[in-house]
């Protein structure tokens, strides 16, 4: 059950759906635009109350950070070693066609598929005679109906042990993520948009509607964004637009390695005290699924 | 006169304390590979390890404070670079050259074996002409081997000042020394 205190069961629903959605990745942006207006929750984490916000201050100016040398034998060697990968491509395109190691993975799928197609058959043949014998009147084939259904039995188990490897390969592992959330709304001059920079060149251009605004100012959160992000140290630049001039933030935020991380933007100062920010981890006991 | 002997040792503790703080552990390269795959997969899901290298000076047992990983996505065509550091991501940026390199292959031999390897085989010529300093320990495929360019290699830079750097290729799956050069 999700653990969404002080909140509507329809807007924990809606924003439990929009968190078990797949993230956008980091290279192809793609924000949502959920609402979900809780003013309930407006003033305290909405998934996880008794996780601690961090308070994120957000710069005036970009922040500036020590530079560090990477790859200096790469760098001192470019061009002999761009010389040699392109012998290197030439030399492959003389000899097309050779194998690369397979993921032993990819062919267990097929295994996996051949299995569930072969169950399901098998099902699929003992329902049938199951059916033809339901028309007997014979006691003594009752055994045999009773050893189909252990038979069926057998093949649910065989499927979830199938479902399980899948889910190990792509479900049960959480990568490094973010949920961007705004709230707050200035009542001087609603914001048109808002521009979000990461440090790897992906930039997320997010309008609001007016719908949204209005469930801003409602009182409500609305989830910007939600992607896998690198789990470093990194400066994310923020642009908010307001008709004019937009007014400018610069966030350094460290994403937890392989969880969730959620960081919440504050409208409510802008233009007087400034934009506020906070993160938090999604506590690893916090179960998002809905029953 | 015991005021000052106290002082000076204060301030020597205080010293090696910002020096101790600032120095990083020594690992060994393929420790820092899950740090910087997580990361290189946020980036593009298809980046594949293309080449790692030594970002601090490499110490006796082919350990570093800081090793880069270099990933490329044949999506994007582009290569980013992580540099890691005590486990955790010091600094990442996109590489300003094209390089299209192959991945590396999954099994290669650690960073320490590699070095001992060299060091194994090369004792009788070191002694007869010096390789200097280890400078740099690269992890590749195909750019170091013409030969074998499938191969995968650690590749050993030693460096005298004033005189030729000397390459050592080592396979990174068998660990066998395959070319010394001086250049």
């Amino acid at each position: 059950m999700a653990r969404v205190t002080g909140m509507r069961p329809t807007v924990a629903l809606i924003l439990v759906a929009a968190l078990q959605a797949p993230p956008a990745h980091a290279a192809k942006p793609t924000p949502t635009a959920t609402i979900a207006v809780a003013p309930q929750a407006a003033a305290t984490n909405a998934f996880d109350p008794g996780a601690p916000v961090t308070e994120i201050t957000v710069d005036r100016v970009r922040p500036v950070h020590e530079k560090h040398p990477m790859l200096r034998f790469l760098r001192e060697n470019r061009d002999f070693l761009r010389a040699r990968l392109d012998l290197l491509r030439a030399t492959r395109s003389e000899h097309p066609g050779t194998p690369d190691a397979l993921d032993p993975r990819w062919l267990s799928y097929q295994a996996i598929l051949s299995g569930a197609g072969a169950g399901s058959d098998s099902v699929g043949a003992a329902e049938d005679r199951a059916a033809r014998r339901t028309l007997l009147e014979h006691i003594g084939q009752l055994s045999d109906l009773e050893s189909e259904l252990d038979r069926m039995d057998r093949v649910l188990d065989a499927q979830a042990g199938r479902l399980q490897a899948l889910d190990a390969d792509f479900a049960g592992h959480q990568q490094t993520a973010l949920v961007i959330l705004l709230k707050g709304h200035p009542a001087a001059l609603a914001p048109a948009g808002l521009t979000i920079a990461f440090e790897d060149s992906t930039v997320l251009h997010v309008t609001l509607t007016q719908e949204q605004r209005e469930a801003l100012l409602g009182g409500g959160i609305a989830e910007l964004w939600h992607g896998f992000v690198e789990p470093r140290q990194q400066v994310v630049a923020l642009s908010v637009e307001r008709g004019g001039a937009p007014e400018n933030g610069w966030m350094t935020l460290t994403p937890a390695r392989d969880q969730l991380t959620f960081l919440r933007l504050d409208l409510g100062g802008l233009g007087a005290g400034g934009l506020k920010a906070g993160s938090w981890v999604l506590a690893a006991n916090t179960s998002l699924s809905a029953r | 006169m015991t005021r000052i002997r106290i002082l000076a040792v204060l301030v020597l503790l205080g010293v090696t304390r910002v020096a101790a703080a600032d120095d990083a552990v020594p690992f060994a390269a393929r420790s820092g590979v899950a740090t910087a795959r997580a990361a290189a997969l946020s980036w593009s899901p298809d980046a594949a390890l293309v080449w790692v290298e030594n970002d601090e000076t490499p110490g006796p047992l082919g350990v570093a404070g800081r090793w880069s990983y270099l990933y490329y996505s044949a999506t994007t065509d582009q290569a980013r670079v992580y540099s890691v550091r005590d486990g955790k991501i010091l600094a990442a940026e996109n590489l300003d050259m094209k390089f299209d390199a192959p991945p590396v292959a999954d099994d290669w031999i650690d960073s320490g074996s590699a070095l001992t390897a060299a060091e194994a085989a090369q004792g009788a010529t070191t002694k007869k002409a010096p390789r200097g300093a280890l400078r740099a320990m690269v992890l590749a495929r195909g750019t170091m081997d013409a030969a074998e360019p499938d191969r995968t290699t650690w590749t050993l830079v030693y460096s005298t000042p004033g005189a030729p750097s000397v390459f050592v290729v080592v396979d990174a799956a068998s660990a066998k020394v395959l070319r010394t050069w001086r250049g």
